[in-house]
């Protein structure tokens, strides 16, 4: 009997156990599911709100905006970007110009258009207050001018501290460059005479950060005889990461083999472009994007073209028969292009259309 | 005996036990349908909400996209399309890369997918409702109104009746309307998102009747002479029933009137002005010398509209910008539509002279 009853209870307790461990791990499994799931939707949420500010800051040209956001992680790649490592959204075909990742609760978006000298779209760089831009420029001649120019457009908002070289090779003439406490730091060389190795040591003793947090953009003139001296003129930017050692320069073999070192900075806005991305493989792939979109709307415009010059039959039918031409050869135009004859040449097209009181070519 | 009412006793325990499990396992089973049928349900509402965010991304996307955009001296006009630009965007998307009378060369696939990215499964098209362009499928220079005046084909026109509403306030929409004080003179009439028809602008005070494709809903032996439906006791609403469609005073036939051939007008007023004709350059052809030839030279008298002209003139009532829906006659029950409208201003950069027009925007989006 008491060997009956010592079963029923052993029985009860372990059917007990069995079944309340079963129930336990139901509830555990449901929070962890749950946990996932709404750390996704959370990412989810601010990945849409996210997507809506770039929409926003696509058409609102010129503006500087900052936006308060949770405390995030924002990877970008040219084509996407994800937040917190959980969600990801592709950029549609929007061109943005990003530093590699932004962590923190702002975000600033700046727009410019991309004339040529039509409109061709519109530019955003995204950057974060933790992200601080050391530019260096010359005391004088084209660097400096380029600096004027620089300093011109480039937003205040944007976290930048800019510094004369006075000397190419002496850290003790930096005494005013101060670690902030930033998550990031690029440093840009606006074609000045400083030494790479002074701006590896000026990184390396002034700023207690990790190497992979700081980078180094070079602008450096594309024909060394003509230098640059404003943000329209035509240089190339070189880029560096840093290592225990020094700098080492950034390269990427492209789809078709080839090998880059650097890249081309045609105009102001892939110039700022250049500084705001600080990696040479992501931003050659958004001047591809920008020359396709390039390539698209000239075809367009070249179209409109034709088709305005066969309804005319004075003046305006040249107009827009030489404008159709110079399109069609800006709708094949790559990379290597030069943009600058093209460009003349149709804003002069432009200005006879003006004149002989014809539709404007754009 | 005692052995069996002890077993039975833990039986009975059992039993209960296992009955409470069970109506407790019910309880988690109920909770947890319940709690996947709210889940569900807050899914399907993000989904509208989504479709309803993706379709206004779209407007906004589309009312800045430089192709299409109106600009002056590179300074961009709001909400408004250059004509030229936009056809010229239409007939890439069609697969055009030369002149639009070269045959496509281009796949209209591999086009529109160049622009998927930015604008999604969606189809977005711009309706211009004024000035009016006329129907006129036999083209011959002639309206089919006046065809069907003249007894002649009456070709389709879209039916529209709406009742005037003189409380309504605030209308923003506006349609193509004609009042009877004046027939031939079409105007813009506003109405609200309720649909009703609000006294705005050179409407107000007038008898206004909407196009109706000319059907005589009134029953008063004319067709198409102000068919104001469900007409209020307001007698200012009652159409003129001295009401006569004027003549089409063009005995040649050859689409010009007889007052521009012969050089006459009737008492102090020309049929141009009479038939609210818009002639800007005074050289006796409406529109069609300057959508169809594009000049604006005195001498069109001397360069009548041929039936090449004609055919080749692209009435711009609708044009569709953009068209990859993802709908096929098999799949359409697996999507669901967001409509969204705005109206936008359509530029002609040739003659300078605006339009009025609605941008008309439905996205798609897969259901779930």
């Amino acid at each position: 009997m008491s060997k009956d009853g010592q079963i029923t209870i052993q029985f009860n307790w372990i059917f007990l156990l069995i079944v309340g461990g079963i129930i336990l791990f139901f509830f555990i499994g449901l929070v962890s599911v749950q946990k996932k799931s709404s750390e996704g939707s959370v990412s989810a949420e601010l990945l849409s709100q996210l997507s809506t500010y770039f929409t926003g800051a696509g058409v609102s040209i010129g503006t500087v905006t900052v936006y308060d956001v949770p405390r995030m992680h924002l990877e970008f790649t040219c084509d996407k970007f994800y937040v917190n490592e959980v969600a990801d959204r592709d950029f549609r075909n929007k061109v943005l110009f990003t530093p590699h990742e932004i962590h923190g609760n702002k975000l600033i978006t700046w727009t410019l258009d991309w004339s040529v000298p039509f409109r061709v779209m519109n530019l955003i760089y995204i950057s974060s207050p933790q992200i601080r831009y050391v530019v260096f420029y010359g005391t004088s001649g084209n660097s400096l001018d380029l600096f004027k120019d620089f300093n011109k457009s480039f937003p205040p908002e944007l976290n930048y501290h800019a510094y004369p070289v006075i000397s190419s090779d002496n850290i003790n003439d930096y005494a005013k460059i101060l670690d902030y406490n930033n998550e990031k730091i690029h440093f840009v060389d606006l074609n000045s005479p400083i030494n790479q190795d002074l701006v590896f040591q000026i990184a390396k003793e002034k700023f207690n950060m990790a190497e992979e947090d700081i980078v180094f953009t070079k602008v450096v003139p594309s024909n060394p005889g003509n230098p640059p001296q404003s943000m329209q003129a035509t240089a190339k930017v070189e880029f560096y990461d840093m290592n225990k050692t020094g700098w080492s320069k950034q390269t990427f073999v492209n789809s078709s083999g080839t090998l880059f070192e650097d890249a081309d900075a045609f105009d102001s806005v892939s110039l700022y472009g250049a500084v705001v991305s600080g990696d040479l493989e992501k931003y050659s792939c958004v001047l591809s994007k920008m020359f396709a979109n390039l390539n698209r709307a000239s075809k367009i415009l070249k179209m409109r073209s034709q088709n305005i010059s066969n309804g005319y039959l004075d003046q305006c039918r040249g107009v827009h028969f030489g404008a159709a031409e110079l399109l069609s050869m800006l709708s094949n135009a790559d990379i290597g292009t030069s943009l600058n004859g093209p460009i003349g040449e149709l804003d002069e097209l432009n200005r006879q259309a003006r004149r002989y009181s014809c539709a404007p070519i754009y | 005996m005692r052995q069996y009412i002890k077993m039975k006793k833990a039986q009975v325990q059992m039993a209960e036990t296992i009955g409470i499990l069970f109506i407790f396992l019910i309880l988690v089973a109920l909770g947890v349908s319940f709690w996947f049928k709210i889940q569900s349900s807050s899914i399907s509402q993000k989904t509208v909400e989504l479709q309803e965010l993706q379709a206004v991304e779209v407007v906004q996307i589309v009312s800045n996209l430089p192709e299409i955009q109106c600009s002056r001296l590179n300074e961009v006009e709001d909400n408004c399309f250059d004509e030229k630009k936009m056809i010229a965007f239409s007939k890439y998307l069609q697969g055009y890369d030369q002149d639009f009378d070269v045959a496509p060369s281009s796949d209209p696939y591999d086009r529109l997918m160049e622009y998927y990215d930015l604008l999604g499964l969606s189809r977005i098209e711009v309706e211009i409702i004024y000035p009016f362009f006329w129907d006129d499928s036999d083209h011959d220079g002639l309206s089919n109104k006046f065809e069907e005046v003249n007894g002649q084909i009456l070709e389709e026109i879209d039916v529209l009746s709406m009742d005037f509403h003189p409380s309504c306030q605030g209308g923003s929409i506006p349609e193509r309307a004609f009042n009877s004080t004046n027939p031939y003179e079409l105007d813009l009439a506003y109405f609200n998102e309720d649909g009703e028809l609000c006294p705005q602008s050179n409407l107000m005070g007038e008898n206004v009747g909407l196009e109706d494709k000319y059907n005589d809903t009134n029953g008063n032996g004319r067709p198409g002479d102000c068919e104001l439906v469900a007409a209020p006791d307001n007698p200012k609403w009652f159409c003129n029933p001295d009401f006569i469609r004027p003549e089409w005073p063009d005995q040649d036939d050859d689409g010009m009137l007889d007052f521009w051939e012969q050089g006459d007008c009737v008492g102090d007023k020309c049929y141009e002005q009479i038939y609210g004709y818009d002639d800007p350059d005074g050289d006796g052809l409406t529109y069609w010398d300057l959508y169809v030839n594009g000049r604006h030279s005195s001498d069109e008298k001397d360069d009548p509209i041929t039936d090449d002209d004609l055919a080749n003139f692209d009435k711009p009532v609708i044009i569709v910008l953009y068209n990859l829906t993802g709908l096929d006659g098999t799949s359409s029950a697996a999507y669901s539509a967001s409509s969204t409208m705005v109206p936008v201003s359509i530029k002609d950069p040739v003659t300078d002279t605006y339009k009025f027009a609605k941008l008309h925007i439905t996205t798609y989006r897969q259901s779930v």
